[in-house]
Order: C-alpha cells, then sequence, then structure tokens
C-alpha cells in the first residue's frame, strides 16, 4: 500500500500514531498522565498534547521533538526511533527548522533617504536642461560681441572719407570675398572694422599697423560672415569706381533692406540693412538672387559699371536675378 | 585587497574551536571536520614544527617521546597556547580547502560567553594570522540554541545549557539576545580529572586523561543507578602507585557517577543561579518549555535527570548535542544577513 499521501495527512497520521504507541505504553506500565508529569516534569496539558498527535498545540522548535523523546524514554520505548519515525514523516520538519527573524528597529519617519536622493537628482538634472534650452536659443557668439562704441564709430566715418581715394576692396579672392563698409563692420559688432584701411592713408587712426588689402581682411572676417572673407572698406563716394572691380556689386545709396541668398534656398549670403555709401560685392556664383526693400536706394553695378536692374516701380522688389550677362545685356539694351 | 580577491576562491567556514573538539562548518556543505583539538609538535634541532594535528595527534597524547609534545591549545574554552591555536587553525582551513593556496575564507568563530575581552581578541587574532579575511565572533551559547532549533528570536524565553569541555554556559535567550549568561569553567575535562583523582585515591592507580575520557564514555553517570547495584563495570589499565608497575582494575558505574559528583554539582549550582536570575517573565516561559542540553556533557548518562530533579523543569537533550554549536555558528553563516546582530568583531 504506497498510496502517495499529501505531507500534512501523513504527518498527522505519523504523529496520532507515536501519540498510541505512548499512551499504549503509559497505559500497560499502570501510570496516571500526572504521574508521568510528575517524573519527567513535563507539564500535563504538554503530555496530553502528544498521545492525541495535537503537535501545534506543544512548544515550537526543538522542543516538542525533545518532550517526545523524554517521554518514550521514560516509557522505556525506543526515543531516538521514534522521533526519527516522526521526523522522516514530516511532521517535525517545521519544527526542526525554527525560522529565526530578528526584531528590526523600526523604520524612521519621513521620505526614505533614497527617494530624496533620486529627487534631487532629477530636479537638478531638468534645471540644468532647462538653463542648456532656454539660455542658448535666438543668441549667437557674435552677439555677444559689444558694437563699436559711438566715439569709434564717428572716428572711423570720419577718417574714412577722406581716404576714399585708397580703397581697399580687394580683387575678388577665389572663396567668396565679402567687401563691407567700415560702418558694416561695426555693426557687425567688430571694433576693429577699419582694419583693411591701406597704407596710403595712415590718418586712419584704426588701421596703421594693418598690412596691405588682402591679408588684412583676414581679422575681419572672422568676426562678421565666418565662411566668407569680408573686407571693411573705406566708404566710397558714388561714381568712383575701382578699375580692377569686377563682377557684381551693390552698393546702397541710402538705407535699404537687402537679401542675398541662394535661389535654391539656404542661409543667405547677405540678409541686413546696408548704410548709404556700403558695398556688397557678389561672390562670382550661379543661381544667386537679390531681394530688396527700397529699390531705389540702392545700385547694382557691373564689372565697374551701374546697370539699371533696379528700375522701375517703388516698393520692395523680390528675387531678382543676379546674373552678370543678363544684367549687362539689359544695361546695353536700355542705355540711360 | 587581494585577500578580497581570494576571497571569492575560499569556502567562508564556520568554526567551533572548543577545548575538546574543533568542528569546521563550511558554507554549503555543513560540518565537514569534526576533531579533537590537539597539536602535535616535534622539536627538530631547536626548530618546532607541527607533526600532526587531530586524531593522529590524540593519539599521541600522553605517549610521547621527549622531543614530541602533543598540546591541546585551548583550555577552559580559551587559547592556552596561542602559536599553537594558530597553526591549528591554518591546518584546518587548509584541509577544508584541499590544501590550496590562497584560501582567504570568512571565518565565524564562537568563543565562550563568560571570555574576557583579551580572551576574545586572542582567538579572533590566531584566526586571522591562519589566514582568515574577515573574523566574526558568535557567543556559545547564542549558537548552541540556533543549533539546537530552540525559537531564539520569539519574545519568550530559552534556557540552553551547554556542556562543553571546558566550560559550561548556561544562558536564557529572548527575542535574539542573550538576557543572562553563567559561564563556568567546568566541563569534559574538569569530569575526566575528577575521575583521575578517584581513581588514584580509591585503587592507587595512576591513569592517563584518554583513558579517563574513554570511561566517562562508556559507563560513566550524573548519577548512581537507581536500583542500588554498581552498574556496569570497565577495567581500567593503568600504573600501580604503590609498586610502581601497571595493572588492571574494575571499577562501577556507581563509582564513576560518585566521582563526577562535584563536577556535576557545579553545573547544577549554575543552572540554578541562572535560573534565579532570569526575569520573572522568562521562567515563567521556562517553567513551560523547560531546559536544553547541549554539548558532549549532555551525553552524560541521567544528567537530565539530575537537573530535572534539581530544578523540577523539564529537561531535554537536544538532537546531536556534539555538533550543536557547530551548526548554529554555520546556520548565522548562512544566514548572515539575517543573523548579523548575534555576530561581534573585537575590532
Amino acid at each position: 500500500m504506497k498510496r502517495p499521501l499529501r505531507p500534512d495527512i501523513a504527518a498527522a497520521e505519523a504523529a496520532a500514531r507515536a501519540g498510541e504507541e505512548l499512551r499504549a505504553a503509559r497505559l500497560a506500565l499502570g501510570l496516571s498522565l500526572e504521574e508521568v508529569a510528575e517524573r519527567l516534569r513535563i507539564r500535563r496539558p504538554h503530555l496530553l498534547a502528544l498521545e492525541e498527535g495535537r503537535w501545534h498545540d506543544l512548544p515550537g522548535g526543538a522542543y516538542a521533538l525533545g518532550f517526545l523523546r523524554s517521554y518514550a524514554q521514560g516509557l522505556g520505548l525506543d526515543g531516538e526511533a521514534m522521533v526519527r519515525r516522526l521526523r522522516d514523516s514530516g511532521a517535525a520538519a517545521a519544527a526542526r527548522r525554527t525560522d529565526l527573524v530578528f526584531p528590526e528597529p523600526m523604520p524612521e519617519r519621513g521620505v526614505p533617504t533614497g527617494l530624496v536622493v533620486l529627487a534631487g537628482a532629477i530636479v537638478a538634472i531638468s534645471a540644468y536642461a532647462a538653463w542648456y534650452t532656454w539660455s542658448g536659443s535666438g543668441e549667437r557668439v557674435v552677439d555677444a560681441v559689444p558694437p563699436l562704441p559711438g566715439r569709434l564709430e564717428e572716428v572711423a566715418r570720419e577718417g574714412g572719407l577722406p581716404a576714399a581715394t585708397a580703397r581697399a576692396v580687394p580683387p575678388p579672392a577665389p572663396e567668396a570675398p565679402v567687401a563691407a563698409t567700415a560702418g558694416g563692420a561695426a555693426q557687425g559688432g567688430v571694433p576693429a572694422g577699419p582694419a583693411a584701411a591701406s597704407p596710403p592713408a595712415p590718418t586712419q587712426a584704426l588701421a596703421a599697423t594693418v598690412p596691405p588689402p588682402a591679408p588684412a581682411s583676414a581679422p575681419a572676417a572672422d568676426a562678421a560672415a565666418p565662411a566668407a572673407p569680408l573686407v571693411a572698406a573705406a566708404a566710397l563716394p558714388a561714381g568712383e569706381r575701382p578699375a580692377a572691380e569686377r563682377g557684381i556689386v551693390l552698393r546702397a545709396r541710402g538705407e535699404t533692406w537687402v537679401s542675398v541668398r541662394e535661389a535654391r534656398g539656404g542661409p543667405p549670403l547677405l540678409n541686413r540693412i546696408l548704410r548709404p555709401g556700403e558695398t556688397f560685392a557678389v561672390p562670382p556664383r550661379e543661381g544667386l538672387v537679390l531681394s530688396v526693400g527700397r529699390p531705389d536706394a540702392l545700385e547694382v553695378v557691373v564689372d565697374g559699371e551701374p546697370v539699371p536692374a533696379l528700375e522701375g516701380p517703388r516698393g520692395r522688389r523680390m528675387n531678382i536675378p543676379l546674373d552678370a550677362g543678363r544684367l549687362k545685356a539689359a544695361n546695353r539694351a536700355a542705355p540711360p | 585587497m587581494f585577500s578580497r580577491l581570494f576571497g571569492f576562491l575560499s569556502a567562508d567556514m564556520a568554526i567551533d574551536l572548543g577545548t575538546a573538539n574543533t568542528l569546521v562548518y563550511v558554507k554549503g556543505r555543513g560540518i565537514v571536520l569534526n576533531e579533537p583539538s590537539v597539536v602535535a609538535i616535534a622539536d627538530l634541532r631547536g626548530r618546532k614544527q607541527v607533526l600532526a594535528v587531530g586524531n593522529e595527534a590524540k593519539h599521541m597524547l600522553g605517549r610521547t617521546p621527549g622531543n614530541i609534545a602533543a598540546i591541546r591549545p585551548l583550555r577552559d574554552g580559551v587559547i592556552a597556547d596561542f602559536e599553537v591555536a594558530e597553526e591549528m587553525i591554518k591546518h584546518f582551513i587548509r584541509k577544508v580547502h584541499n590544501r590550496r593556496s590562497f584560501a582567504s575564507p570568512l571565518i565565524i568563530v564562537c568563543v565562550p560567553s563568560g571570555s574576557t575581552a583579551v580572551e576574545r581578541r586572542a582567538i579572533q587574532e590566531s584566526a586571522e594570522s591562519a589566514g582568515a579575511r574577515k573574523v566574526l565572533l558568535i557567543e556559545e551559547p547564542m549558537a548552541a540554541a540556533i543549533g539546537a532549533g530552540l525559537p531564539v528570536t520569539e519574545p519568550s524565553g530559552s534556557m540552553v545549557v551547554d556542556i562543553g569541555g571546558g566550560t559550561t554556559e548556561v544562558a536564557v535567550i529572548s527575542l535574539g539576545g542573550i538576557v543572562y549568561a553563567r559561564s563556568v569553567r567546568v566541563g569534559g575535562d574538569k569530569m575526566d580529572e575528577a575521575i583521575i583523582s578517584y581513581i588514584r585515591r580509591h585503587h592507587n592507580l595512576l591513569i592517563g586523561e584518554s583513558t579517563a575520557e574513554r570511561i566517562k564514555m562508556e559507563i560513566a553517570s550524573a548519577a548512581p543507578p537507581e536500583d542500588g547495584g554498581e552498574g556496569a563495570l570497565t577495567e581500567v589499565k593503568g600504573r600501580d602507585l604503590m609498586n610502581g608497575v601497571p595493572r588492571e582494575v574494575l571499577v562501577s558505574q556507581r563509582q564513576i557517577a560518585e566521582s563526577l559528583a562535584e563536577p556535576v554539582s557545579h553545573i547544577v549550582e549554575a543552572v540554578k543561579v541562572a535560573l534565579e536570575n532570569t526575569p520573572p517573565e522568562l521562567a515563567a516561559d521556562i517553567v513551560d518549555k523547560g531546559i536544553v542540553l547541549t554539548g558532549g556533557g549532555a551525553l552524560l548518562n541521567r544528567l537530565d535527570q539530575v537537573l530535572r530533579d534539581a530544578t523540577g523543569l523539564p529537561v531535554t537533550v537536544a538532537e546531536q548535542p556534539l555538533s550543536c554549536v557547530a551548526l548554529g555558528t554555520g546556520r548565522a553563516l548562512e544566514e548572515m544577513k539575517r543573523l548579523r546582530h548575534v555576530l561581534t568583531s573585537m575590532y
């Protein structure tokens, strides 16, 4: 009969069998529970629980097994064998391995430290992220450079006009030379804007040490348009044209917004208000278009000759193609 | 730093460094070693060398020539010979690790509850210099109670009496701590000595420690036989004190019980004192559950009965009383996180 039993049932059965055995042995010896209790000093309720197999009413752990062994030996039975039998059945499995749970101190009130640290870290990181996002927007390095003080601007203008004979517009560099007047450079925030003044004009206060045009263009270029060398030049009086000037040059007669960009899109090469007298040498590149706010205030010069590209109705003109050939052809077709 | 690295290669150990026997429990493997705490040291031209440790050395006890000394490095539960104890621990560590080099295990060692700080430090230091990465100490009664399976963490008093080779520890434990502990330096060794002196006095026969221990294990009893007879008899061989020749006598259980009356009364006295000092609530628990005996001394015949009659409490002997302390120390090692409260360190 090897029917598998549920462990607790088997255990209860084994405990009950052991209890029966103990009771039979006690009765055979003609002892009462009281007499046994007196001799073994085990309390009567515990002896009764042992005999009736009520394992749960006995003190836990090793005590119950100890009582069983003492009782069995006191009655002349083999206590060890009985304990072993009971243990094998699983009745004492729980008793054998007492769970030791030490009393732990109550946790301190309040938020756990780990949570506080985590929350603090999250707040700090989000604060940094917010600062990084908002403080950087719409502000370029160039804007951070202070504008030319009014005093220096005046000096530049005063010194620039007499020096007009010695223009500083360099021959167009292969890359993309951008020539601007001192005023333009100053607007970009470069105090050394007039640095390109040529040696024949030593009276120009701020440009005395700078060597001739080509190298002089470099420092100014750094400030205003990193991609294209920008040459600050003294303002040229209307009509005086450099013989070496080639390509298209925009010259402002009055204050006007001018934008030069590629027709395909992309960042504009020039997009600002030109002051009277400022010039902009358009880089010799295909597909550039011009937009201008006040066409009457801007003069387009092709290879040193003004062309009437902007004649017509007043008001804003957009996307005029800057093609030297077409502009010149238009000039020839309609001489002034 | 290296010890931490080698810690991965080492099996952590719990050691019951007893006066009579040393048991080693290895984490995950159980008790792997149980040998007498004896070291035989040979003096080879002025250089001392360990000749044997454990069982082998015990056979040499009392039978050594001049250049060999069989030493028991522990007396009364504490280290008496520091260097020899260190050699012994080193030997056991190597034996457990199959003589693998670089073993630096975590070791939990138990100490008698009555030991002084100096004695504890001595035990800890010898375990450390034997190659331990870290040494933790546990009080012997606590280890014994855990090993016996007592519900030590419940808010209910448990009394454990651990009768070892050198000391007897009586302790009342509740809520995972020792409420009261008393350690008396009476144990198996004192019983052996009592047997030796009794036989010398009554039979004029001088016997050795090993013989005395054998008599104790064979026929000793804490109380004379109930039927008033002589009880079992055993042959005892030794040297006659009168004429100096070897001789054999027969001693009875009654005689040995008589000889053990003094050490047994010390143990009973210690238990009574502990009961007197137990807070009343815990005393009530102990009336209900009684006293649990552990240690080799618990195997002394009818000691439980003597204690039962003396105290009027139920007295039970733990299962495997000899290995209770090692099992308890081992459980502290296995469940170190949960049982960390019972572990201490001298540093």
